[in-house]
């Protein structure tokens, strides 16, 4: 690895190693483990011989992969925050008119993809997906509440969506 | 390429804002049609759509994260020397030392560290006898301590021999392991054309280490680099290794194709327009304007082609500019700026991203 090369790596380690301790506590909800988890994930981004296309991508869908089978390692249970459901990532079993439990534990791990994703933007831009997704206001009513154009609305909620579309399909995380 | 930024962000524009309803009816007519006529538009819809979804999902309970998660996590300023120290000490495997010209010829290769991942690894891929007869990397596999210092001195040797031992070199693989790590499906011994000809880089492919009880892990994409005659040389000593894939049905009506750079960098959809045994013909699609440059300079580049079964091809190849579209398309694609891709390789992408090679 030529050492510019490597200050390239090391550039994506101090611009990502917050947000993936962030995104790893996430999954794991401890601290430690999502420390060795993240660590781990440099350690082999580093170690790779290969130069890699989406270098973003690849350290998030690693430190995704290392915790889910951190987790699967321990065989923990994941308790759902919101109704104290427990879901056991492991079992095959589940109701057969039930969601899968791998399908629902993948589908909220996207969930908490994007959810993190929109906690690293700028607060503005959050704001703006909130009023979208959260409030469902339209452009209009979004424009007159922060007194900006609809142009600029839609000019900065489009290129946030498309830019975490981008992100999300370089993750696997969309089809 | 600002104006072409700009027409590329004006149509994604009016497709977000057609699936987010913010659309006047006969604009919405209009979007439809789109869809409806152009394969492109119904895949950049659904990629749209599919993200959208997420995003009114995780609106549903609010973006905020759970408790907890607000707090910013970070490794304490000893944690973090101490895991710099680490990095920056790291090399990596398989890894060709960037000495400059002076030294080109100087090569390390980071052995393997343990038995059974080199006999695993001999067994899977057969000897790694060499062709060059006077430089033998390594004859058994039940050494591997002895294999590193054996590969290390091979490859130092060989390196001196410089072009000449290049074209005679064989597959080499990386083996690591200490841990019992396992080796992935292929690794190829990839040699640069740049400036750094005879540095020779391990590039396994896909997903290559794993610890034990660790499931599928890295999506290792390992990116390609310029190919050498080499290269071919090895895909045609290497059958075993490579996929057969019918590409006539697959370029002949993918899914979706989109061109990014040698750097990983996406540029967009890109339309087929044709194909020959070793190169396929593109345009730029959803190119509103036609008589606009697509100007894509000459160089590397790659493109990640869907069929309709959803398997994902990674094409490698040098790009240039056609003077004229095939003749099997349509005149008003025959106005647009066509490029010609040389494929020098090709993969098709497995389910964990892996990498497998495919002949094309």
């Amino acid at each position: 690895m030529s050492q510019e090369d490597k200050n390239s790596k090391l550039v994506w380690f101090e611009q990502l190693q917050k947000p993936l301790l962030s995104y790893a506590h996430g999954i794991l909800k401890d601290v430690e483990e999502s420390k060795e988890i993240v660590q781990e994930s440099f350690l082999r981004f580093f170690k790779e011989s290969a130069s890699i296309s989406f270098p973003k991508a690849w350290l998030y869908t690693t430190t995704r992969n290392l915790s889910i089978s951190r987790l699967r390692k321990k065989h923990r249970l994941m308790t759902t925050g919101k109704d104290d459901r427990q879901l056991d990532f492991f079992s095959d079993s589940g109701g057969k008119d039930q969601e899968h439990p791998r399908e629902k534990m993948e589908k909220e791990e996207k969930i908490f993809r994007v959810k993190h994703a929109v906690s690293l933007l700028p607060q503005d831009i959050q704001d703006l997906l909130k009023m979208k997704f959260e409030q469902r206001m339209s452009y209009l009513e979004m424009a007159e509440k922060l007194g900006i154009s609809v142009g600029n609305v839609g000019f900065k909620l489009h290129k946030v969506i498309y830019q975490l579309s981008i992100e999300l399909k370089e993750e696997n995380i969309l089809e | 390429m600002s104006e072409q930024s700009d027409d590329i962000e004006t149509h994604r524009d009016r497709l977000i804002k057609y699936l987010l309803d913010e659309m006047e009816p006969e604009e919405k007519f209009e979007i439809e049609k789109l869809c409806n006529l152009d394969a492109d538009w119904r895949a950049e819809k659904k990629l749209v759509q599919q993200s959208l979804s997420l995003f009114q999902e995780a609106g549903i309970d609010g973006f905020r994260l759970g408790s907890g998660m607000s707090e910013e996590l970070s490794f304490s300023q000893e944690e973090k020397t101490q895991l710099l120290e680490k990095l920056k000490n790291m090399e990596p495997q398989g890894k060709a030392d960037d000495q400059g010209p002076s030294s080109k010829g100087k090569l390390h290769f980071w052995a393997p560290l343990a038995v059974a991942a080199a006999a695993s690894v001999i067994a899977y891929f057969g000897t790694l006898e060499r062709k060059n007869k006077e430089e033998p990397m390594m004859a058994k596999a039940d050494a591997a301590k002895e294999q590193l210092k054996e590969w290390d001195a091979a490859n130092q040797s060989e390196q001196s021999t410089s072009q000449e031992s290049d074209e005679k070199k064989q597959d080499s693989f990386l083996l690591e392991d200490s841990q019992s790590l396992e080796l992935a499906s292929g690794a190829k011994l990839s040699i640069a054309e740049d400036k750094q000809a005879n540095t020779i880089k391990q590039v396994p492919q896909g997903e290559s280490i794993e610890p034990i009880g660790e499931e599928i892990l890295s999506p290792s994409v390992p990116e390609i680099k310029p190919t050498s005659p080499l290269l071919k040389v090895q895909k045609l000593n290497s059958p075993s290794k490579v996929e057969s894939v019918k590409w006539s049905s697959i370029l002949g009506s993918p899914r979706a194709a989109f061109l990014h750079l040698e750097n990983g960098d996406a540029l967009g959809r890109v339309k087929l327009t044709g194909f020959s045994s070793d190169a396929l013909e593109f345009q730029r699609a959803d190119w509103p304007i036609q008589e606009r440059s697509f100007a894509l300079s000459r160089g590397k580049y790659q493109m990640r082609i869907t069929d309709n079964s959803g398997e994902i091809y990674l094409l490698v190849g040098k790009v240039q500019k056609l003077s004229s579209a095939s003749r099997s398309v349509s005149e008003p694609e025959q106005k647009a700026v066509a490029y010609e891709m040389l494929v020098d390789r090709a993969w098709r992408l497995a389910d964990d991203e892996k990498r497998l090679e495919v002949n094309f």
